[in-house]
């Protein structure tokens, strides 16, 4: 008897539908492998590189006087935007009972936490002195937006573990009572999980505070990060929107590298059955709201500096609308806008395929975005110097790679051991959803003539 | 393990070298004695003056030492000179002491052109060898020595070593522009230009602060020691407007070479307008007026030639200017009190530098501004002891090699180009060659000619503390000290109004096993004995710089000196450092040599007009005789006799290749500047003031803000105007190639919004092909692509007479305007 | 307490660099090289800003010599979250090499550009760190690099003063750049003491300041040229 025979027959006597959603996990097979470590290997020159950035130098890279600013931290503020994908949307979902929501909020959890971790790196990569990284906590300063990023990254960080932790409990239960190695992993993450009623009860508890607290933190981490660039003096970036219009490029960037992932996913794990037509018009509908309110934002805050022509403004402003970084520009217009409302808006085109154009042009778009965001204004000093310029050199773009290989590895990893997709969820969703739904939408409907109803009550009586 | 600080420092070097950051992972080069004195020293701190020898200003120094070790330098603020003022170049005195690159024991190039180190016996013993053979044959004269070793006292030493072997041949590379004032006042130097004190200098093509001479002083005697309402104003006429020119209250861009026809312009205001110097002119200066010859003709004068010819709107056709400008220029000129001209860079480097020359130095004439403060006069001569007249002088006496060649027709020639092409051409058979502190086949035009010319020579000496193109092609390379490590008496830079004679003593030992070249000539005449080592009788070059300045003492004149010559040498070089003497006079500022230990009184004699014009009517002649002597001798030196002077100077004035009539052609007068080869644009090469020099390119400091105006550093920059700019399609930052007849080199393009169309100035002090420094391979020399000219008159080579074109070769590499470029 | 400040009279101002390359040697700045230079990594503590005004024949072209300008509040000061650049009570901005860990937020949040940033270790090559100042530490990479006031002069002449016992007076301070200006266009000096040169000057009615609508209070001044 085979190990898969023994494991089914540990469960044979229950009934299980979602054998799908934990193949991956108990027959990895050679795919992973190669993957893995191929991923492993970008991750490695990454580190490479890196360490021999440190040695060297910041001059590895193409940054310089004035533009002192440039991959890095476009990278930092993209992965970070990617990462509001994830426990943003799932709580909003979860919050707004959103039903369809069930086989999406794994996934944007997972994204979120790796992508952040990712993000949160970058910073460390673009300091010339990473080896004194801890100074910020022995000689901390409060009064600097840098620390405000410090403080709620790592608060968003634990808070998206921690929602992306507990709602898992009940499958990492399921995965150590199905006996998959390795046990003692599943053992200890599950934390004793038996599935009481009181232990449900304290779950339920757990996530609808985690959802609620973690809606605010994710907010404030990118308003904070938008406040490093609207707290200097410096034109293009001291702006008042630039913390709404952070958040709403993040949660637009976050949507659709989630639809990318579950597209993905979708393929390589056979969950056709899950990720149906209906979640991705969903969530395109949902793009498609960001990406106008995107736009929205972006004239707002270009017709603003226009509008009040101040010079050193004018002269960012041309920068990007005529200048060198025109072409970058008018893509980020056109990923960011042309491209998604174009395919989103007709049904004919809003098929699986197109929202995966939609949602790579809006990544792309939005990393396009950052770009527009940090150089340029760096580029154009106030005083009459010469306007900067800035070629990435081949070690950011390799950093870039790992950055992004990082990501995939960390996702691929976790597909490994975890379901992507919450089994207790879709499970509880079979079982009480469509009651609980109809009973809310019953909720929703105007209450039964008086009359009538005493008169039910009188029947039923 | 302890790894000694030293070690571990060596294995840094080898280890950042390994990495790839470029680290030479040299070993140190200090003498261990002074690394030892300066990690174990008590870390006393002294301060010791001397004189930055880095250019011919010879500004005043006070280094800062801790025990014993340069560690920083400034200018002194009692020098007066500089006034505590220091250029770029100055500043990297210490980077030049230090250099990586130092040439640390003499060389010899063996048989396979590689270089070999040779002791100092056996390469002096060589010299002297071939010395002593020469003058045993009576071939003295097969020897020659170019120097360009700053000051007069260095000078005469060379010319007293030169004679004592009986060679006519030494000279400097560069002509200096004297012969405006030879034509005009008959003297064989430069006048001293009180900017200190006059009010308005008129500069034509002259950046004041600068290139000329001493543009440290310019600046402090113009701007940095008066208040802000006695500044002097400053109108600038030229093509280029640079960092220093900017400051000009009027900048008259005018086309190139047309600075003497703007001179005439603005003279021709003056006197239609009667805002001349009536009494000056009357009593002092020569052809004025119409005049009768000897001979009874009637004779032009300038006043008529002036008017006839040079009205303003010929005047601003000419330069490309604006009537009104040319008015307005000269009612200032006639406002002011203490108004000078002064003529130099572009303006004294084309081919029409002397008549453009002459034509600005009448406007002093018409203003009347000699012998008076903020005026032109000339510095009262330093007492120094004069050198005894050699016995050795009784050798047969040959013509100097650098004697102008008739058939020219120039009062003078080009020294460089002359030797080399005597060379060449055999007429010159020199057999050995000794190159002091210069480097000619970089910085002249004839560089090119010099080195072929080097290849016949049979012994090739260079003096020179770095391998620079010069020493590449030598047979014998002689590292000489770094002025801090030396002796120095520097004497009064050109176009200064008063004396100076700065003493500089070493404030280090050499670090290497160099020598002063002052040295080096007096070891020769030893080696050399007989009448040439008693001609030579020092036994050192301090020795030599004692006795000479022996005669100041002796003088009296403005000596601060008590008890006997020892101590007061002593004191004078330890309280010091450098000296200044002038004529005493009742204006003597003994208040501030109480207080300051210095002596200073800038006021020369007065009224002694016979030194002032040493012409044959000893005043100012507008109407040059000398010239006019000198065009009949050109003239009927090939003809028959029975010849008439008026034919003879008919044919002067032809061979010259002088553009105007004889009637005019004695007068100031503009004579339309040549220019070379078909390029749409003239090339003119300019030196910026991180060029000066010509050890600058040894400083990375220096480098760094080569081109500081355009916030540049490390590259050649081609300046064009906007319009050029425009009309060739080019923008700011483009590589071109910039490509004369002659050869193309390398510059990137640098937009300025107030260059004269139609010109593109490329800055001199790049484009080393040798390790001098740090500088090689780095930008382009731009005298390599010069197709050179003479000056008719004066024999010069003209630097600004190549047309050139640029080409495209790459776009700027990355976007945005410059800030010159209008983007703003 | 004084509070330091300069002023620069751009009508004096030559525009020859000499106080450009006295601030190289002064405060041991290392030459990037040509390579690292052209790609804008010069060190450059005080620079020549070239402004151009009006066109054509009237064109006017001015170089203003811009050290940091020490701002009274300083948005480099901000921005830091190590506390390694700060105001001094004496009104110099100042970095603190030892601590900043090359974050490059005060270089991006500075609008006059006056920091610099050692993207390599500094290199001096042969024998020239003999040349260094020995009062002015050198840099390690990866920090940012600022004008300091020449910082170490100020100590010194605290020192010199206090060891010939008595007060500091205006002109005991000359910063590198000052000290070396032929023209005599930089004048450093305490700003609270109303008799001082800089006081004075700074009443001059051609004073102005660089970027003033910024609110950054400067404490560079400069005067304008005279027409």
């Amino acid at each position: 008897m085979t190990e898969a025979d023994e494991i089914q027959g540990t469960t044979a006597g229950l009934e299980f539908e979602d054998q799908d959603l934990l193949r991956s996990i108990e027959d990895s097979g050679v795919a992973f492998r190669v993957v893995s470590t191929l991923l492993g290997l970008v991750i490695l020159t990454a580190w490479v590189i890196f360490g021999r950035q440190i040695l060297l130098g910041l001059g590895v890279t193409g940054l310089n006087q004035p533009v002192a600013w440039g991959f890095y931290i476009v990278n930092f503020v993209f992965f970070i935007g990617i990462s509001h994908a994830g426990t943003l949307i799932s709580a909003i979902l979860r919050l707004s009972q959103a039903e369809w929501r069930r086989p999406i909020t794994r996934m944007a959890e997972v994204i979120t936490v790796v992508v952040l971790a990712i993000g949160a790196f970058h910073p460390v990569l673009d300091l010339g002195r990473p080896d004194r990284a801890l100074n910020i906590f022995t000689a901390g300063r409060l009064q600097s937006p840098l620390l405000w990023d410090v403080s709620s990254i790592s608060a968003y960080f634990t808070a998206s573990t921690v929602y992306l932790y507990i709602p898992m409990i009940p499958d990492i239960a399921l995965l150590r009572d199905r006996g998959v190695r390795p046990r003692w992993l599943y053992t200890f993450l599950a934390w004793g999980w038996q599935g009481t009623p009181r232990q449900q009860a304290v779950l339920e508890r757990a996530v609808s505070i985690l959802m609620v607290l973690v809606i605010p933190i994710a907010i404030s981490v990118h308003t904070v990060i938008s406040y490093i660039f609207a707290m200097t003096l410096q034109p293009g970036w001291h702006s008042t929107i630039f913390g709404p219009y952070f958040v709403v490029g993040a949660i637009f960037s976050g949507i659709a590298a989630l639809m990318m992932v579950m597209i993905v996913m979708r393929r390589v794990f056979h969950l056709e059955r899950y990720l149906k037509q209906v979640h991705f018009d969903y969530l395109s509908r949902l793009l498609l709201i960001m990406s106008l309110l995107w736009i929205y934002f972006t004239f707002s805050e270009y017709l603003t500096a226009f509008f009040g022509n101040e010079p050193s403004e004018m002269r960012v402003f041309y920068y990007k609308i005529t200048g060198p970084y025109a072409p970058f520009f008018w893509s980020m217009v056109a990923a960011n806008f042309l491209v998604p409302v174009g395919i989103l808006s007709f049904r004919r085109t809003r098929t699986i395929p197109g929202i995966f154009i939609a949602s790579a042009s809006v990544v792309v778009g939005m990393w396009l975005e950052r770009l527009n965001i940090v150089v340029p204004s760096l580029a154009n000093p106030r005083l009459p110097l010469p306007t900067g310029y800035y070629i990435p050199s081949l070690v950011e773009w390799v950093m870039f790679a790992g950055g992004f290989a990082t990501f995939m590895l960390g996702f691929v990893i976790f597909a490994r051991f975890f379901p992507l997709i919450s089994v207790w969820e879709i499970q509880e969703g079979r079982k009480l959803s469509v009651a609980e739904t109809t009973e809310r939408l019953e909720g929703y409907l105007p209450d039964p003539v008086p009359s009538s109803a005493a008169q039910s009550a009188t029947e039923r009586g | 393990m302890i790894v000694p600080r030293r070690e571990f420092l060596k294995m840094l070097g080898v280890a950042s070298g390994t990495l790839g950051i470029g680290g030479c992972g040299r070993d140190w080069l200090v003498p261990d004695r002074l690394v030892e004195l300066a990690q174990r020293g008590p870390g006393l701190e002294s301060q010791a003056p001397t004189i930055c020898g880095l250019c011919e200003s010879g500004c005043g120094l006070t280094v800062r030492l801790v025990d014993g070790l340069p560690v920083g330098l400034k200018g002194n603020p009692h020098h007066p000179l500089n006034r505590g003022g220091l250029c770029p170049v100055g500043q990297a005195g210490l980077e030049v002491l230090y250099a990586p690159h130092r040439l640390q024991a003499p060389q010899r190039r063996g048989a396979g052109g590689e270089l070999e180190p040779v002791s100092w016996d056996d390469a002096l013993a060589e010299v002297g060898d071939l010395l002593r053979q020469l003058r045993s044959e009576n071939q003295g004269s097969r020897v020659a020595l170019l120097t360009d070793e700053p000051g007069q006292l260095f000078r005469d030493l060379a010319d007293s070593f030169a004679r004592a072997i009986g060679s006519p041949n030494i000279s400097s590379t560069k002509s200096e522009g004297l012969l405006p004032f030879t034509l005009t006042q008959g003297i064989a130097q430069v006048p001293g230009f009180d900017v200190g004190k006059s009010d308005l200098v008129m500069s034509f093509g002259l950046d004041l602060y600068e290139d000329g001479p001493t543009p440290l002083h310019a600046i402090s005697a113009m701007v940095g020691s008066r208040a802000t309402e006695d500044r002097a104003a400053h109108i600038y006429a030229g093509t280029r407007l640079s960092a220093g020119s900017a400051k000009a209250e009027i900048y008259v861009p005018i086309s190139p070479g047309t600075h003497g026809a703007l001179a005439l312009g603005v003279a021709h205001v003056l006197v239609r307008e009667g805002n001349y110097n009536r009494d000056f002119v009357a009593e002092h200066t020569f052809g004025f007026e119409d005049w009768i010859d000897d001979r009874g003709h009637e004779r032009l004068g300038f006043r008529r030639l002036l008017l006839e010819r040079y009205y303003p709107d010929r005047v601003a056709r000419i330069c490309g200017c604006d009537a009104a400008t040319v008015v307005r220029i000269a009612r200032r000129l006639g406002e002011a009190s203490a108004p000078l001209a002064v003529a130099g860079g572009e303006a004294s480097q084309g081919s029409n530098a002397t008549w453009t020359g002459v034509a600005v130095h009448s406007l002093n004439a018409l203003l009347g501004v000699f012998d008076r403060p903020g005026g032109v006069s000339l510095p009262p001569p330093i007492p120094l002891t004069p050198l005894a007249v050699s016995e050795t002088s009784s050798l047969e006496q040959t013509e100097s090699i650098f004697t102008p060649d008739d058939s020219a027709g120039a009062f003078g020639v080009d020294p460089v180009e002359a030797l080399a092409e005597r060379v060449i051409d055999g007429s010159g058979p020199i057999a050995l060659l000794i190159i002091v502190s210069s480097n000619p086949v970089y910085s002249s035009p004839a560089g090119g000619r010099l080195r072929q010319a080097m290849e016949q020579i049979q012994l090739v000496v260079t003096l020179t503390p770095f391998m620079d193109e010069t020493a590449a092609h030598a047979d014998l390379i002689l590292p000489s000290h770094v002025f801090l490590e030396s002796w120095q008496g520097a004497t009064t830079p050109a176009a200064v109004a008063f004396s100076t004679l700065g003493l500089g003593k070493p404030v280090i030992e050499p670090l290497f096993d160099t020598r002063h070249p002052g040295d080096v000539l007096l070891e020769l005449g030893r080696v050399v004995g007989g009448p040439a080592s008693e001609a030579l009788p020092w036994v050192s070059y301090p020795d030599y710089l004692k006795e000479r300045l022996e005669g100041l003492v002796i003088s009296g004149e403005g000596s601060v000196v008590t008890g006997s010559f020892e101590e007061s040498w002593v004191h004078f070089l330890e309280e010091r450092g450098w000296r200044f003497l002038e004529h005493r006079s009742l204006e003597n500022c003994w208040a501030v040599r109480e207080r300051e230990s210095a002596w200073w009184n800038p006021v020369p004699a007065r009224g002694d007009w016979a030194r002032l014009f040493r012409t044959p009517s000893g005043r100012f002649e507008f109407f040059s005789q000398t010239l006019e002597r000198h065009l009949r001798e050109v003239g009927g030196m090939e003809a028959q006799a029975g010849m008439s002077e008026e034919e003879a100077l008919e044919r002067g004035i032809a061979v010259m290749g002088s553009q105007v009539d004889s009637d005019e052609v004695c007068l100031p007068h503009f004579e339309p500047p040549v220019t070379t080869g078909e390029g749409e644009l003239q090339l003119l090469p300019f030196r910026p003031i991180t060029a000066r020099g010509r050890l600058a390119a040894v400083s990375p400091m220096v480098m760094e803000m080569f081109g500081y105006p355009f916030l540049d550093g490390w590259q050649t920059w081609a300046e064009v105007a906007t319009e050029t700019a425009h009309e060739l399609d080019l923008a700011d930052g483009d590589v071109v190639a910039v490509e004369s007849d002659r050869g193309s080199i390398e510059a990137v393009v640098r937009v300025h919004p107030a260059a004269v169309p139609g010109t593109v100035h490329v800055p001199m002090g790049l484009g080393h092909d040798q390790p001098l420094g740090v500088a090689e391979n780095i930008g382009s020399n731009p005298i390599e692509i010069i197709d050179p000219i003479r000056d008719s008159l004066s024999g010069a080579l003209s630097l600004t007479s190549s047309r050139v074109n640029l080409r495209l070769i790459s776009r700027r590499p990355h976007g945005g305007p410059a800030p010159l470029d209008g983007g703003h | 307490m004084s509070r330091w400040g300069m002023v620069i009279d751009l009508d004096r101002c030559t525009g020859c660099g000499a106080c450009m390359a006295a601030c190289h040697q002064e405060n041991n700045l290392p030459a990037a090289g040509p390579e690292e230079s052209s790609r804008d990594r010069a060190f450059h503590w005080l620079r020549l800003l070239p402004e151009v005004s009006g066109s054509g024949a009237e064109v006017k072209v001015r170089y203003v010599p811009q050290p940091c300008v020490h701002c009274d509040d300083p948005p480099c000061v901000r921005v830091c979250p190590v506390h390694a650049t700060y105001l001094s009570e004496e009104g110099i901005v100042a970095q603190i090499y030892s601590r900043c860990i090359g974050c490059r937020y005060c270089m991006a949040a500075c609008p006059y550009n006056a920091k610099v940033f050692n993207w390599y270790e500094p290199e001096w090559p042969g024998d020239l760190k003999r040349s260094t100042n020995p009062d002015v530490s050198l840099r390690p990479k990866g920090v940012v690099e600022k004008c300091t006031f020449c910082h170490h002069r100020v100590v010194k002449a605290r020192e010199e003063t206090r060891a010939a016992g008595r007060e500091m007076r205006d002109g005991d301070v000359t910063p590198a750049c000052a000290e070396s200006c032929p023209a005599g266009a930089i004048v450093f000096g305490d700003l609270d003491d109303p008799t001082s040169r800089v006081s004075e000057m700074t009443r001059n009615p051609r004073a102005f300041r660089l970027l003033a609508d910024l609110g950054t209070k400067p404490k560079v001044y400069y005067l304008a040229e005279r027409d």
